[in-house]
């Protein structure tokens, strides 16, 4: 291969990337456009909504809750000891509202939902396009934006948010045991070093950012289980792209998120 | 049939081979999807419309089966009524004896078409010249 054919197909991979992104992109805009308009919402799309919640979070809750109480104690137990190392006790709270609350609480649960929902909804549709039900869907003017999407792009970007803040809440809980057998910190000193640390705008951070996950965690994968080929093979090769690029949005939000909180 | 689809896009309502069910809903709920959806119907009212149009055919019996466990004649009626629950449907029914392998004749299509008289309903039938007298005299 001579270099003014490596320079071509470089240039057109970097077109068709930026195609497929440009494509994407305007399907999210119009499909968020549709989350923010009022006359999308049917009864249907609530109880689709309400059923996916349930698969969501409900039946990971228990799992869910573990995870957050063995991790969270984990890792909030490993940095207190070096808080303490270090001589910066005074720096708990910003340290449990700073990195707990708005980076580790949603990203744990993004992954948790990506690895769990995000791929069963990416393989879903990847089977409902190979057994031509999207195409029956569109035979009955059932639109699958509306009918397939936003249900469950709700019902994640709730799910996401909520169990966002339980996390938050069971590692909090944990710092406070921790910081009782580390530092001999009383219950009132401890609430005291929290409440100082977090700010309002913590909140806002944390629920903007953890909708946003939740968006694209659900998004992405419905749109490449939608796009997948008529063939059942095409179904694992789908479930693939969807899953890869979900990763890497989950990489770009948490990315702005920190330019945004920084700036 | 893609050229119906396109000029009776509203009330097109085809029933093909082509053109499954929801592998993932119950025959109620793929039955009741479509008027759920085009009407907004909430859950009760969309409930007593789709057991009634269950009962027009004796199905309520298989009502929470899922498709892939039917039969092909249950699995044609739940497609037939599928698209009767669409406004004014405009019902196509694409080749019906090779949804229905064993099926000798259209009589038995018939007697069920008949059962859906919902206001300003249609249908059409569209099948192989050479299958013509499996349609009785007066053809189809």
């Amino acid at each position: 291969m001579n270099a003014v054919s490596w320079i071509e197909s470089v240039g057109a991979g970097a077109l068709g990337r930026w195609r497929e992104l440009h494509q994407l992109l305007g399907f999210a805009s119009a499909v968020f456009r549709r989350l923010l308009s009022p006359s999308s919402y049917r009864p249907l799309t609530v109880e689709i909504a309400v059923t996916q919640i349930y698969f969501t979070a409900v039946q990971l809750l228990g799992f869910f809750i573990v995870v957050s109480v063995v991790f969270g104690s984990l890792f909030i137990g490993m940095t207190l000891f070096v808080i303490k190392e270090i001589g910066l006790t005074g720096y708990i709270g910003d340290f449990i509202a700073g990195v707990v609350v708005l980076e580790m609480a949603p990203i744990m649960t993004t992954l948790l939902i990506a690895l769990r929902s995000g791929s069963a909804i990416n393989a879903e549709m990847a089977v409902m396009k190979a057994n031509r039900e999207l195409d029956a869907l569109e035979a009955f003017g059932v639109d699958i934006a509306n009918y397939l999407f936003l249900p469950r792009i709700v019902a994640v970007m709730v799910s996401v948010v909520l169990l966002s803040a339980l996390f938050a809440i069971i590692v909090t809980a944990s710092g406070l045991v921790f910081s009782a057998i580390i530092f001999d910190m009383s219950f009132n000193t401890y609430t005291e070093l929290i409440a100082k640390a977090i700010e309002y705008r913590y909140f806002t951070i944390m629920v903007v950012k953890s909708a946003a996950f939740g968006f694209f965690i659900t998004f992405i994968p419905l749109y490449y289980g939608s796009r997948a080929g008529y063939q059942l093979t095409a179904v694992p090769v789908a479930v693939l792209r969807g899953m890869v690029n979900v990763f890497i949005a989950i990489i770009i939000i948490e990315v702005l998120s920190l330019v945004a909180r920084f700036l | 049939m893609m050229e119906l689809a396109t000029a009776e896009k509203g009330r097109y309502a085809p029933v093909s081979a082509d053109i499954p069910l929801l592998s993932n809903l119950s025959v109620f709920r793929n039955i009741a999807l479509i008027r759920q959806y085009h009407e907004r119907l909430g859950r009760e009212e969309s409930h007593r419309l789709t057991t009634e149009a269950l009962e027009r055919f004796g199905l309520c019996g298989i009502a929470e089966k899922r498709p892939y466990d039917l039969s092909e004649r249950d699995l044609f009626l739940v497609k037939l009524l599928r698209a009767a629950q669409r406004k004014e449907a405009l019902i196509v029914i694409d080749r019906p004896f090779v949804q229905i392998a064993g099926l000798r004749s259209f009589e038995w299509i018939r007697k069920h078409l008949e059962l859906l008289d919902f206001p300003g309903i249609d249908a059409i039938i569209l099948d192989y010249e050479w299958n013509g007298e499996r349609y009785g005299s007066d053809g189809a």
